[in-house]
């Protein structure tokens, strides 16, 4: 268990550090023992300002900041259910984003709510008609106690999906889930008491969450963790921290590949030999990034051997499979049309005609039974069955907290249905695509229908009649969110109103759109039963930009 | 002198996000571009740090609402580094 972990490295290698924890140019260290009395002194602070009798879930809604690892900690010592809850960034509309978390906020009933000064005012607008408590981080202050341990059948945290209103669930995970998903996937990544993960994933997703705090810290690891924001206005922070503390594991979205590739500086050379493992997780993983990443920083250690791929996400805690340490990546061509269309995938030579690379993303790790739902085909046919990834094991959650309808829905028997189409060939895990109406987009999970209904109330679009696609861009490593919405206004107001959409998404929900294309009333395609149909108008928006490219 | 600066920040705007140099004007945001986001928001400031070899800071990089606030930044920072 995550407690008894951190007790024991906090006895047993209490002056190590635990935590590096870099903001602007500066740092400060948390050695176990340090973290150990932090986390004790903030379970006495929570245990004696939060709501008794509730179904004790503590949000926790946090910039990157010192205490939050330390805080989360103690919310579980003090026999709370800890959950990181995305903040406001600076450019978006703070009322749109407190609307899209009233509804979780109203259906979990939080025992407290922990966030900084600067949204106190904000978090309280809601919290105060539900009697939650809202406590400033930087004002807790409490005397460590000896506290028991929970229960391992009990639940431990929660990680909330993306999404507004309904579509945003917490998943919850017992201690013993995390910790079978833990040993499991330490022995998998490479991880033990020595290893350095550098990371700026934010800690309410489900990768920073597990590779930058709960995984590393369970074996007793030094995680060195910095801002996401910090890192996408300086992405070579990420190298220079690697270098400076000779950093050994990182967890990345494809995009961040990219990203790194796209803003290398020229005149400056890195020295990352110490790098064993830079694993690639959260969006689709493109064999063509990973050629571009190991071409540019190869010979400053980070060769092809060092690159993974992993399949994860936060209904099994994380990982579900990953490539071995050391082996690198390989791109399989498969037949486009056969995984498609037929639903079969069919090798084929490199480079073919109608042919395309896909990356595995490895075996299963060990505790978790991965398999594919597929229509029954002929016994003889070519290749192996593309269908919806189904898995159970040790680590899947049981369910979605106080909400048992989705739950059902979520479940094939006693295997979750996780909404992604794959294959398996000879045991290795390839993802072709998703079932659900999900865009990922650098690396965040967006459901089609958030967007639309933002972009739909905005006057001068007709309501109902917008799509949002997810279209891949290369350059970027990514998809973009491009926005199709029916409008009546003059082609004159449309700067005007596609700058509205543009500013009232990101408001909402984080996202800027690449694009908003207005169309007249009625240009949308429909489904037979009157729905605008996202597949097919997003299959002529396709066809309509290759023809402009051509 | 005005538009030499000015001039060369609106191509690699333009390049950056393969538009119409014509489309970039001083009143244009992040917004009105497709693809501006904050991302490629860092991108441009690498390729203009690189072409008029002056280092950004974040402050001028994070706040400038409009090209024309954006384009006066920067050409403060060339008279700072000649004065």
């Amino acid at each position: 268990m995550l407690l008894r972990h951190l007790d024991r490295h906090a006895v047993e290698q209490g002056p190590r550090p635990c935590l590096i924890h870099w903001r602007s140019e500066s740092y400060n260290i948390l050695t176990y023992a340090q973290f150990a009395e932090l986390s004790n002194r903030l379970a006495a602070a929570i245990k004696s300002r939060a709501t008794a009798g509730t179904a004790g879930v503590v949000f926790v809604i946090l910039k990157h900041h010192l205490m939050q690892l330390p805080l989360f900690v103690g919310c579980m010592r003090a026999g709370f259910v800890p959950s990181f809850l995305p903040f406001p960034s600076a450019k978006q509309d703070p009322d749109l984003y407190w609307q899209s978390h009233a509804e979780v906020i109203e259906r979990t009933r939080p025992a407290a709510i922990v966030t900084y000064d600067d949204l106190m005012d904000g978090v309280a607008a809601i919290a105060d008609k539900f009697g939650v408590p809202v406590l400033d981080i930087d004002q807790l202050e409490g005397e460590p106690e000896t506290l028991s341990l929970p229960a391992e059948d009990s639940i431990a945290l929660l990680q909330h999906s993306s999404g507004t209103t309904g579509l945003k669930k917490g998943v919850a995970l017992t201690y013993r889930q995390i910790d079978r998903q833990v040993e499991s996937y330490a022995k998998a990544a490479g991880l033990d008491q020595s290893s350095i993960v550098v990371s700026w994933l934010p800690y309410y997703h489900d990768m920073g969450l597990f590779t930058a705090f709960v995984t590393p810290l369970s074996v007793g690891a030094t995680i060195v963790s910095f801002d996401a924001f910090e890192w996408v206005a300086q992405p070579d922070l990420l190298l220079r921290l690697i270098e400076r503390f000779r950093g050994a594991h990182c967890w990345l979205p494809n995009f961040a590949f990219n990203h790194l590739v796209n803003t290398a500086p020229t005149d400056r050379r890195f020295d990352l030999a110490s790098v064993k493992s830079l694993v690639s997780c959260s969006e689709p993983v493109r064999s063509s990034t990973f050629d571009l990443f190991a071409a540019r920083f190869e010979a400053e250690g980070v060769p092809r051997s060092k690159l993974r791929a992993c399949y994860a996400m936060a209904e099994t805690c994380f990982a579900v499979s990953e490539t071995p340490i050391g082996e690198g990546y390989e791109a399989i061509w498969y037949d486009a049309e056969g995984i498609e269309g037929a639903c079969r995938a069919v090798r084929r030579h490199p480079g073919a005609r109608g042919a395309r690379p896909y990356v595995s993303n490895g075996e299963a790790i060990e505790g978790i039974d991965v398999r594919i739902l597929a229509e029954a085909s002929a016994p003889l046919a070519a290749g192996v069955p593309v269908g919806e990834i189904l898995v159970r094991g040790e680590f899947v959650f049981s369910g979605y907290f106080a909400n048992e309808e989705v739950t059902r829905a979520a479940f094939h028997g006693e295997w979750y249905r996780t909404g992604d189409i794959g294959f398996i060939d000879n045991g290795q895990l390839f993802i072709t695509g998703r079932k659900k109406d999900i865009l990922i987009v650098h690396g965040r999970n967006y459901y089609a229908h958030d967007i639309e209904a933002v972009a739909s109330s905005v006057p001068g679009i007709v309501p109902g009649r917008v799509v949002a696609l997810g279209v891949m861009n290369e350059l970027v490593g990514s998809e973009e969110a491009i926005i199709l919405a029916e409008t009546e206004l003059a082609e004159l107001e449309h700067p005007a109103l596609q700058r509205k959409v543009k500013q009232r998404i990101y408001g909402a929900l984080e996202l800027t759109p690449r694009k908003v294309q207005l169309v007249p009333p009625g240009s949308l395609i429909k489904t037979t039963s009157g729905k605008i149909s996202r597949s097919e108008n997003f299959t002529r928006f396709l066809a309509a930009t290759q023809s402009e490219a051509l | 002198m005005t538009d030499e600066l000015a001039k060369r920040v609106r191509r690699i705007i333009a390049e950056t996000f393969n538009v119409d140099e014509g489309d970039i004007t001083n009143v244009t945001t992040a917004d009105d571009v497709d693809g501006w986001d904050s991302l490629a928001h860092t991108i441009l400031m690498v390729r203009l740090q690189r072409n008029l070899n002056i280092a950004i800071p974040e402050t001028l990089a994070a706040n400038s609402p409009t090209v024309g606030a954006l384009i006066e930044g920067l050409r403060k920072l060339r008279e700072n580094d000649k004065s």
